[in-house]
């Protein structure tokens, strides 16, 4: 199932999180916005990260698999995408009930 | 300090400009250009979007496509804007990476501290709004994006002139969804244009950013060399107008 998050960050900016969702894993997570990011390539290691995770993952442990990757978010951070996420999971679960 | 090259002139398709930005960037970063600060020239209306936006998340696709607004991902972050030939003033400016402030916040301020003195001067009470933006007490003036490589950073700054902000909001699907969040007020009201505040033309504004930029700098003005047009001529044609570029996200 797909899970569609956009989150705006309090003075910040947007970020969305497209996440392709199973009755176990968190599949394929897509990052967008308009944000920043450097170098800009490592959008793609980021998002590798939180896909094929546990679906109960926890918010923490998720920010955990980004501060894995070595790269520099500005506008955003780590505990967006991962509060995003966990959202995104939270949802298709709601959903299914 | 080292001397600038202002390059004022110059019209081209957005395609163009960013391969224009990508050129002069990575010519920066092997050392091989002086500092340079550039005003762009538009042929036709354009969407330029973020880095990490999706296509069609950010644009009227079926709108843009009928009315020939040409769409383009940068090659910097940040959000959507639209364009219209004489309707917006965009600069660019590369720079050596050791020439800016290493703290993101304070780096944006410098770099667009001119542009704002510049409008002040005019009487467009105009301030900095970290990180990216150009505030108005009426809305939002511009917003600037930059790229930093490991020598050189390119930073690039877009205001509004005298936008049609109603074309603006049938092209971008973003102004919607800011819409949508109730913190936020309506994406018309929250664009402010030069023009609203000033009744000088478009090149007395960009004048005036040219006498405050070149103030404590020794500055020439100069033309892109013919090799510079080839170079990114190849990359507007096989990066900027592709879709596989374009609509990668």
């Amino acid at each position: 199932m797909k899970a569609n998050v956009s989150l705006k960050i309090p003075d910040g900016k947007m970020v969305k999180i497209n996440a392709e969702i199973d009755d176990e894993k968190i599949l394929d997570t897509e990052i967008r916005g308009d944000f920043f990011l450097e170098p800009p390539e490592k959008l793609q290691e980021l998002e590798e990260k939180i896909s094929g995770i546990d679906r109960n993952c926890s918010k923490e442990k998720i920010q955990e698999k980004l501060e894995e990757v070595d790269a520099e978010l500005i506008g955003f951070s780590r505990q967006d995408v991962a509060e995003a996420l966990r959202k995104a999971a939270d949802k298709v679960e709601g959903e299914e009930k | 300090m080292s001397k600038w090259r202002i390059i004022n002139e110059g019209e081209y398709s957005e395609a163009m400009h960013h391969a224009i930005d990508e050129v002069l960037t990575e010519k920066m970063e092997k050392d091989n250009l002086e500092p340079t600060l550039r005003f762009w020239y538009r042929k036709n209306p354009s969407v330029p979007f973020g880095r990490f936006q999706s296509f069609e998340d950010e644009v009227e696709v079926k709108y843009a496509e009928e009315n020939n607004i040409e769409v383009v991902r940068r090659i910097t972050g940040g959000g959507a804007m639209f364009a219209e030939p004489g309707n917006v003033i965009t600069y660019s400016i590369y720079i050596p990476r050791d020439e800016v402030p290493e703290n993101i916040e304070e780096s944006y301020e410098e770099l667009d501290k001119f542009a704002v003195e510049a409008l002040k001067e005019l009487g467009v009470e105009a301030s900095y709004e970290p990180l990216n933006d150009i505030e108005h007490e009426d809305g939002k003036l511009g917003g600037a994006a930059q790229l930093r490589k490991e020598n050189a950073v390119l930073h690039h700054t877009t205001m509004s002139f005298d936008l049609d902000t109603k074309e603006m909001l049938r092209v971008l699907r973003i102004g919607k969804e800011k819409v949508s969040d109730k913190a936020v007020k309506s994406a018309e009201q929250r664009v402010s244009r030069i023009s609203d505040h000033v009744g000088h033309p478009r090149e007395k504004v960009v004048e005036k950013m040219i006498e405050k930029f070149s103030e404590g700098r020794e500055v020439e003005e100069a033309s892109l060399s013919d090799e510079e047009i080839e170079q990114a001529e190849k990359l507007a044609r096989e990066k900027f107008s592709s879709e596989d570029w374009n609509r990668e996200l």
